[in-house]
């Protein structure tokens, strides 16, 4: 059994599948570069321990010569792979150190082809037997070559080089990796050397055994490095398992996660981007998304803005634009980028995540609608809200308070200014309630008078209300400025509108057809003197008209609920209380509302009032007339007397002389003359008087008795009334007409009319008579008669004298001047006692002939 | 002061009327002169006169009252009685309001006349 073999093979062996193995890491993982190197070093190892076996098993001294020689090829490939190892591996180690040991390596291995045999030995006498491990070896027997200090120098080099580098290690902290890694490769590369000193310089009986040795450098370098390769495979689980749960957090989130180039490519995109983008895949978008700038980007705007600020800041947030999707819709979406600038050489990329706030969008629109709604609202209603905060005693007002107190809107308001608007007598009240409201917590509900900035008064409906869980009291504040004024003027007009009913003597009423009821403003109870509790109906209400006035009533507002026609008349009722009243009704109809209304007005007074302005309007014509006839009469009376006085004072002188003894009679001769003189003067005067009544010459024309006595009775009809003379009309038919002038015989029946009534001043009962008649073919009388005592007969010529009156004032020129009429007209004029009493007074007129007069 | 027996002054610019009176006044017994016009009168009978003086009121130059005035402030001591055709009620009073002593309506009779003078005087003795 040759142990050497076995344990040269198994170290071999084992050096190759460890090479083998990192080797494959290395392939599998072309940055691992301290796995190739050290399949290098493991290869070296091997070749190290052929050449061992080799030399010992060497027959001749140059078998072993040659031998050696070669070994110094996998030596050397151990030396500068250990060299690269440690440097790659530990990251350190200074460099002059590493050239120093591969370059002393290198310059071995020439000589060592060089010079003969070998580096080692300058000449090789023999060979030894050794007994090691059951065998007998082979072990050199020369003269060592002085170039052999060079290649251990060149160990030694390698020696500190890496004692230096595990050191640096050793301070870095990677204490394992310096302890295993530098401590092996000394502490066994100094062995080797050690041992492969003493053979060579002919100290020992040992057989170059490097390799062994070196398997330990190995086995450290692959326990340092399997060691990596586990780590590195947990660190591989580890990845993988958070990568897993990146990767679920990518695949779910609810956001889109990309990455892009910077110039529109997309590199990466969660299902939830490509979903929001509109494609069934990730991997179809993808493929889809190469022109990003005008595939997504739906405003060119937005998407050089976008650019141009990752450029300049690197990132980019929550940026709002709008995006298209692969369908073409567009929607609105929140992009936040970060620029990841590239390796050397490479571009740089964007990676980011894009949110779709399409909903939060149609949110903040109607957040912004029902803002503004409510603002609207506000200013509408003109009512705004208002909070007091108790703690920091800050007060807010929303827009529409301001404007109502004109004051600059978000204009920082306080209590205190806020009060200050309040006039002096609601401010009390006020204050007291907004402290209750503060420390008790007590609601109210008021209103208030304030003047605004611009010092326009204005009333306002305050609402406040405790939140003491929030510390706050908060209302609203509502102008109802105009709502009081329209209060006041609704009330005003209404007062106004009972004013003016009260006034104006007037109500409205309404019937309402179906049921037949009436309903009254409050005057029409009034002027009926009736109870406000009675029930007017109707019926009722007509039933308070007078008998003639009823049936004309009944049948207005029958045709009015029948046939919608409205009335206007002016009527008589009797009050409850008895009284006449005269009212004027109106009425109209409102069929498709089943309707009829209208007013009602106690015209009484105006009747009263319109009668005795006839009157005063007749009695002014009358006056009229009457009047120049005064003037004339008082020069006339002037005139007459003079004559007369004359005469009667001549007449005296006469007489007196008469009773005296007289013996001329001039005297009486003169005075008869005057007498004579002054009687004619006094003739001409009355013939004057005929003169200026007659007004110029008779108009005879042929005139109607009847009409003619209906228009002066029209005349003369409020005087009667208002002296409460009822009148008589007894006129024939079939008169004639008869020949006269209008205006002068109107003037003779006003004058008897009016003697008539003066007649009836003091009697109980006042009736006037009118009559017409024939009185023969060709004479038409007429007669005016009157209730009063009657005129004696004694008086009766001297009535028609001048100056004749009975009257107080009065100048008794009427009935004259009526027989002076008549007389013209060719007629006569008498008067005589009444059939049940009184006086009438009649005259005649000639009818109408065709033949001139 | 004016006693009947002094005479009667008659001022009225009506001659007829003024003729007559004269006449009647003349025809009964008394003195009795006729002047057409105010001024004629006041230039023909000084102040201090006596007699009674009988106005017309309704004269052009100078009417009854204003002659009643004149007479006053030129202390005419005699009385005055108005006399008028003009049935007017106010004359009457105003008549009496400014002094004089009678008021007469045209026509009137000579017996008015004196019987109103008469009693004037009868009270002016009671007095």
């Amino acid at each position: 059994m040759s142990w050497v073999i076995v344990v040269w093979s198994m170290a071999a062996s084992a050096s190759l599948t460890l090479a083998g193995i990192h080797f494959l890491v290395w392939v599998k993982e072309r940055t691992a570069r301290a796995d190739l190197v050290f399949s290098i070093t493991a290869v070296a190892t091997a070749g190290m321990a052929a050449t061992e076996v080799w030399m010992m098993r060497a027959g001749t001294a140059e078998q072993f010569s040659t031998a050696l020689r070669w070994a110094h090829v996998p030596i050397w490939i151990a030396l500068v792979s250990l060299v690269l190892f440690a440097r790659l591996y530990l990251r350190a180690g200074r460099a002059w150190l590493a050239w120093g040991a591969i370059a002393a390596r290198t310059l071995s291995l020439i000589i060592n082809f060089l010079v003969g045999p070998n580096i080692n030995f300058r000449v090789i006498a023999g060979l030894r037997r050794a007994a090691f491990l059951g065998e007998r070896v082979a072990v050199p027997i020369g003269v060592p070559n002085p170039w052999m200090l060079l290649a251990q120098l060149a160990t030694l080099l390698l020696a500190v080089f890496v004692a230096d580098a595990a050191a640096t290690a050793w301070r870095r902290g990677d204490r394992r990796a310096a302890l295993t890694v530098g401590g092996g490769v000394v502490l066994f590369v100094l062995a080797a050397f050690g041992s492969s000193f003493l053979t060579l310089w002919q100290v020992g009986s040992l057989p170059i055994m490097n390799s062994i040795f070196y398997m330990a450098v190995i086995a450290a370098m692959a326990a340092e490095l399997t060691r990596d390769t586990i780590r590195a495979a947990q660190l591989a689980d580890d990845l993988r398992e958070s990568e897993s749960r990146y990767r679920a957090i990518f695949e779910g989130a609810l956001e889109g996660i990309f990455r892009t180039t910077s110039d529109g490519k997309a590199l990466v995109i969660n299902p939830t981007l490509a979903k929001m983008l509109g494609y069934e895949s990730t991997g179809a978008a993808l493929t889809a998304l190469t022109e990003i700038d005008s595939q997504i980007w739906a405003d060119e705007r937005e998407r050089a803005a976008y650019v141009r600020r990752l450029e300049e800041r690197g990132s980019v947030q929550a940026y709002e634009c709008r995006l298209r999707r692969k369908d073409g819709t567009v929607f609105p979406a929140s992009v936040s980028a970060r620029v990841i600038p590239g390796a050397k050489g490479q571009a740089a990329v964007y990676d980011g995540f894009i949110q779709d706030i399409t909903e939060r969008k149609k949110a903040e629109e109607s957040l912004r609608r029902s803002q503004h709604l409510l603002a609207e609202t506000e200013k509408i209603g003109r009512v705004g809200g208002w909070e007091f905060r108790i703690d920091t005693q800050e007060l807010t007002w929303t827009p529409e308070v301001y404007a109502i107190h004109e004051v600059e809107p978000d204009v920082p308001i306080s209590m205190e200014r806020a009060m200050g608007f309040v006039t002096p007598d609601s401010r009390e009240r006020i204050l007291s309630l907004v402290g209750r409201a503060v420390q008790e917590g007590q609601p109210y509900d008021t209103e208030l008078e304030l003047v605004t900035a611009k010092g326009n008064p204005r009333t306002v409906h305050t609402v406040g209300r405790a939140d003491p869980e929030n510390r706050r009291v908060y209302g609203f504040f509502q102008d109802i400025t105009e709502h009081k004024r329209a209060e006041e003027a609704l009330g005003k007009s209404r007062s106004l509108l009972a004013e003016i009913e009260r006034i104006g003597q007037v109500g409205g009423w309404e019937i309402d057809i179906r049921t037949m009821k009436q309903t009254w403003t409050p005057e029409i109870y009034n002027i009926h003197e009736v109870d406000p509790s009675f029930e007017p109906t109707v019926e009722k209400g007509i039933g308070f008209y007078t008998p003639d006035s009823r049936p004309v009533i009944a049948r207005l507002v029958r045709r009015a609920i029948e046939f919608g026609e409205p009335f206007d008349t002016e009527l008589d009722i009797v009050t409850a209380k008895g009284r006449k009243r005269n009212v004027h009704a109106m009425g109209r109809a409102d069929l498709p509302n089943c309707r009829v209304y209208g007013f009602f007005q106690d015209i009484t007074g105006r009747k009263q009032n319109e009668l005795e302005l006839a009157v005063l309007r007749a009695e002014l014509t009358h006056l009229a007339r009457v009047l120049t006839v005064d003037e004339i009469s008082t020069s006339l009376a002037h005139e007459i007397n003079q004559p007369l006085g004359a005469i009667l004072n001549n007449a005296e002188a006469a007489r007196a002389l008469l009773a005296q003894p007289m013996d001329k009679p001039e005297p009486f001769v003169e005075i008869i003359d005057d007498i004579i003189v002054d009687a004619k003067r006094a003739g001409d005067v009355i013939r004057k008087v005929r003169g200026v009544l007659k007004k110029g010459e008779a108009k005879l024309e042929r005139l109607p008795v009847n009409p003619l006595i209906g228009e002066t009775l029209e005349i003369v009809r409020n005087n009667l009334a208002l002296n409460g003379v009822a009148h008589r009309l007894e006129l024939g038919t079939g008169l004639a007409d008869v020949r006269g002038d209008r205006v002068r015989l109107q003037q003779v029946l006003m004058n008897l009319i009016t003697n008539a009534m003066d007649a009836m001043k003091r009697s109980p009962s006042r009736v006037l008579t009118l009559r017409s008649a024939m009185d023969g073919p060709d004479m038409v009388t007429v007669s005016v008669g009157d209730s009063g005592p009657g005129v004696p007969r004694d008086r009766r010529t001297m009535i028609f004298e001048p100056f004749f009156s009975t009257k107080k004032g009065g100048l008794g020129l009427g009935l004259p001047i009526s027989r002076s009429i008549i007389e013209e007209h060719g007629g006569r004029i008498w008067v005589d006692d009444g059939p049940g009493g009184g006086t009438v007074f009649s005259f005649s007129l000639k009818a109408w002939r065709e033949a001139a007069d | 002061m004016g006693d009947l027996s002094s005479g009667f002054w008659i001022i009225d610019d009506d001659l007829s009327f003024g003729r007559a009176l004269k006449r009647m006044l003349n025809a009964k017994g008394f003195r009795a002169e006729y002047f057409g016009s105010a001024q004629s009168f006041l230039d023909s009978v000084p102040a201090g006169e006596s007699g009674t003086a009988v106005v017309d009121i309704h004269m052009p130059d100078c009417n009854g009252f204003e002659l009643m005035e004149r007479m006053r402030a030129l202390h005419y001591s005699m009385p005055v009685v108005i006399i008028t055709g003009q049935p007017y009620p106010k004359t009457r009073e105003l008549a009496v309001e400014n002094g004089a002593a009678g008021y007469l309506q045209k026509p009137f009779s000579g017996e008015s006349l004196l019987e109103l003078l008469l009693k004037r005087e009868q009270d002016k003795a009671s007095l």
